[in-house]
């Protein structure tokens, strides 16, 4: 078992190669293309015709060459943004994971820092960057830059840490201190990891990009977007969305062969399958990791508020947010609204989660029993996995409409596709072992998914899992601003627009403690079952 | 580059020459530049090709310094915004010693909150988010108001419309989850029981309505029955404004301290403003062409932006900007609108309004020349 569990930490992607390999995986991935695009064509040309909702393939081809010049400069304009987020968040991760390496007793307050980042909600974020940076392109920058910072922060903190025991031996017997360490093994060890922390960031940078452009921007798809659904430019919607997974895609597979073709040796990595950090033993430390990230993220909050000099109106501190909530005259009212919502999206973003999770592992199962369907849709999934959700929203909308239904489709979608991919990846990765041992028995498929599949898959699921908290009230908080009105994304954006800072700040500060305390559950229950099934695996 | 830079790349000399001068490069620029020569107040035909600083020198050192000055839109960029368009186009703005910057809007921006932060010196908004933020203690004042009439509408499909308050009751309406409180008060203004109207969450789109998912949308005047004209779908409208509904829309606001510091910035923006709204008014498809020029990524359909721009008229101008001025606001039409706010919760004075600059401007008669 340790050997799986081990194994998790490398999960290698493989799109496709399994033992059967009489037709090429390509051609039948392009047999199933053809087909979904002829059901395609077929549905939008009778059922939803003249509807509104669904283009046919062909007349969104003809539509993307009749006006390509005009879809060409917005995409030019968003990938631009996106890049430059990229840049900065991935340098700015990158160094501060360097930091934690290099000084490990500060590890746990910049991961706090990294991990807040991550669940805050960017449409409240948004705004509020607006009044810091300014009108201009600084927001859909910053808000890409924070959407690249944790993953990357993971990935490269794995990959310091991951280096060879036996050449941080050497350095150490030349007498050469951490620094010297980490410049001449660790930056080095870490290549692999921090390609895959890189790839999974290509479409988060586009994402955060598409969302900042909401601030006011003259050109980007994010706005086209919004635009095409009000003039009824259907099609216009499909080009959109098709563009940015090809781009999005496009990053993730770039950056994936970067790293194949910069460190051939190393098994590709999937970071959304990293195990969750280790808790030091006894109550002390206990108490300390649990304090110690808590006083750093307020310490960061006020210093964010006094470096940028946001004026009061504004500004709230931790302790303007305790008194809306609890002090003030309107607490009540404020405490009835916020978390009345809240209930709401907690409600349709659970089950959305569970749902996408549940759908993940029996897609998995179904891939790894018929290796002729998983080499056909694996690619897709893959591909998938990286659209943006912005410019899926409408998508879904015009499938399943505006209701409780979308917020919760759209989070499936969001917590389905990374888990199924590293679900796949790990069952794909079960000891022969244990495969001989029950081929020996003679055992079925649902012995063979029972017994070996299900529990190599396990770690798999929960560190996928615990990375889909954050991401998914992140989709939540986007479908109900863009299509539900409902839940805690409604709140923030009537706040937003009766600038009422109060209530938008208890909101932004509300779903993120909910964000990392999600965090943290899945977390402590990865580590109990890591700890259970292969001891002294977790890091 | 950043959009906001684009009206700082070039300003024209008017006062002084005539002769334009254009800094920097770029698409709008390039836009500027074709429909700056078809101006026929200019002499600039040399300014398309690039205005090298040199012939530029004379017109600068004559012309006094321009201040820079950002003016929050409301929204994207659209005909919306057409006569600030053609005032900054024509150089009205630089008349009045300004640099301006229209700075678009969005989703994720709120006017108010870029006055208040001094990142716009002007900004466009509405009378409810502006009295709420002036209850909440931001020191705002609505200076000008553009639309008289309020643009909220009920739209439907003309074979199946809504032609007053009392149709929607048993029917399904499509609507933005915040305008909650406009309806209740259309509602209660109107003698409807909100109660048999089924409210599904719509924005930004008219495909629900088109499909036959609602029976009406509650939405601008100016924007989805618009699009839907465009696409041959016929429709009907019903104003909140024709049914007691009085909020003032597209208000120019500014903070109480530009107004005792940067008085005369303020009026000049202002001018210059009212200058190129009263040009769109006398040709508004001639707005719509610049708006569809300006701004080339936004994929702008022309016989919208045309429609749209004539539609707005209706809301624009009436019988008391005539008589006063555009952008003037009765002392009545504002004690309906603190009426109007007080049933939307939102408890204000006649101080938030001040007339005062545009008594100054309009002195001399209701037209500006």
């Amino acid at each position: 078992m340790s050997d799986t569990a081990q194994a998790t930490a490398k999960a290698p992607v493989r799109s496709g190669a399994s033992g059967l390999d009489r037709v090429p995986p390509r051609v039948l991935s392009a047999a199933v293309g053809i087909a979904v695009l002829a059901l395609w064509e077929l549905l939008a040309r009778t059922v939803y015709a003249g509807s509104y909702r669904l283009s046919p393939p062909t007349l969104v081809v003809v539509d993307f060459f009749e006006y390509r010049d005009l879809y060409l400069r917005n995409l030019w304009h968003s990938t631009k943004t996106a890049a430059w987020g990229f840049l900065w968040g991935n340098l700015a991760a990158i160094a501060l994971a360097g930091v934690a390496s290099i000084i490990p007793v500060l590890r746990r307050s910049i991961g706090a820092v990294a991990l807040t980042i991550f669940c805050l909600p960017f449409i409240a974020v948004a705004p509020i960057l607006r009044l810091i940076t300014g009108p201009g392109n600084g927001t859909p920058i910053t808000l890409s830059a924070l959407a690249v910072f944790f993953t990357t922060y993971v990935a490269a903190l794995l990959g310091f840490d991951t280096a060879p025991g036996s050449a941080l031996d050497v350095v150490r017997s030349f007498g050469r201190g951490r620094l010297a360490a980490f410049r001449r093994v660790r930056l080095r060890a870490s290549v692999p990891a921090m390609i895959a922390g890189l790839q999974i960031a290509a479409p988060a940078a586009f994402l955060g990009a598409v969302v900042g452009e909401f601030t006011g921007a003259r050109s980007g798809l994010g706005i086209l977007t919004v635009r095409a659904l009000g003039a009824l430019h259907t099609e216009r919607i499909w080009v959109i969305a098709l563009m940015s997974t090809i781009v999005a895609t496009g990053g993730y597979m770039v950056i994936g062969a970067l790293g194949r073709w910069l460190c051939p040796w190393a098994p590709a990595l999937d970071v959304g399958a990293v195990p969750a950090a280790r808790q030091e033993p006894g109550l002390l430390n206990r108490l300390a990791a649990l304090l110690a990230p808590i006083i750093v993220v307020f310490v960061f909050w006020y210093a964010f508020l006094w470096v940028f000099q946001i004026k009061p109106f504004f500004a709230k501190t931790p302790l303007d947010v305790w008194a809306e909530l609890f002090t003030n005259a309107d607490a009540a009212e404020t405490r009835s609204s916020v978390f009345g919502a809240l209930g709401t999206t907690m409600w349709t973003t659970s089950l959305g989660y569970v749902a996408g999770l549940i759908g993940a592992v029996v897609t998995a199962v179904v891939f790894v029993l018929i290796p002729w369907l998983e080499r056909a849709l694996m690619p897709i999934a893959v591909a998938l996995r990286s659209i943006p959700i912005i410019v899926t929203t409408p998508v879904i909308i015009l499938f399943v409409g505006r209701g409780l239904l979308t917020t919760t489709a759209i989070v499936a979608v969001m917590s389905f596709f990374p888990t199924l991919v590293n679900c796949y990846a790990a069952m794909n990765r079960t000891p022969e072992g244990i495969l001989d041992v029950l081929r020996s028995y003679d055992a079925g498929s649902a012995a063979h998914v029972r017994n070996a599949y299900l529990p190599t898959a396990v770690p798999a699921l929960l560190a996928s899992a615990r990375i889909a908290v954050p991401t998914s009230l992140l989709g939540a908080t986007v479908a109900e601003w863009l299509a539900t009105g409902d839940g805690i994304g409604a709140v923030m954006v009537i706040a937003f627009t009766r600038n009422d800072y109060n209530v938008l700040w208890v909101s932004v500060a509300v779903l993120t403690l909910v964000a990392v305390i999600g965090y943290w559950l899945v977390a402590a229950l990865e580590l109990r079952t890591l700890e259970r099934m292969a001891p002294g695996t977790s890091r | 580059m950043a959009p906001n830079q684009f009206s700082r790349r070039r300003f024209i000399g008017r006062t002084a020459a005539g002769a334009g001068l254009i800094l920097g490069g770029g698409r709008v620029l390039t836009a500027c530049g074709d429909d700056e020569a078809a101006a026929p107040t200019t002499t600039a035909a040399p300014a398309t090709t690039a205005a090298p600083t040199t012939t530029a020198a004379p017109t600068t050192t004559a012309a006094p310094a321009l201040t820079e000055a950002n003016f929050q839109l409301s929204w994207f960029d659209s005909v919306q915004f057409g006569g600030s368009y053609i005032a900054h186009q024509r150089g009205y703005y630089e008349r009045f010693g300004l640099d301006v910057s229209l700075v678009p809007g969005g989703p994720g921006v709120s006017p108010d909150a870029a006055v208040a932060a001094d990142q716009a010196l002007v900004g466009i908004s509405a009378a409810n988010f502006t009295g709420q933020s002036v209850a909440d203690g931001a020191p705002f004042k609505i200076v000008g108001v553009a639309m008289q009439k309020n643009p909220f509408v009920i739209a439907s499909l003309s074979d199946n419309p809504i032609n007053e308050p009392k149709d929607l009751e048993g029917t399904k309406l499509g609507m933005a989850f915040n305008n909650q409180l406009d309806l209740e008060l259309l509602s209660e203004l109107n003698g409807v029981d909100i109660s048999k109207i089924e409210v599904i969450t719509s924005d930004y789109d008219p495909a629900p309505l088109v499909n036959g998912e609602v029976d009406s949308l509650l939405c601008w005047l100016t924007d989805l029955p618009v699009a839907m004209t465009v696409q041959g779908i016929d429709n009907t409208t019903m104003l909140f404004a024709d049914f007691g509904y009085a909020v003032h829309s597209q208000t120019l606001i500014c903070t109480e301290d530009s107004l005792a510091n940067k008085r005369d910035q303020v009026i000049g923006l202002l001018k210059g403003d009212i200058l190129g709204w009263q040009e769109y008014r006398t040709d508004t498809d001639a707005a719509a062409q610049l708006t569809v020029d300006l701004f080339p990524d936004a994929g702008f359909d022309l016989e919208a932006q045309k429609l749209q721009a004539s539609e707005q008229l209706k809301i624009m101008f009436s019988a008391d900007t005539d008589e006063h001025g555009f952008l003037w606001f009765t002392d009545e039409s504002v004690q309906d609108n603190i009426r109007t706010l007080a049933a939307l919760g939102v408890d204000v004075t006649a101080d938030l309004w001040d007339r005062s600059l545009l008594e100054e401007i309009y002195a001399d008669g209701p037209v500006l020349s």
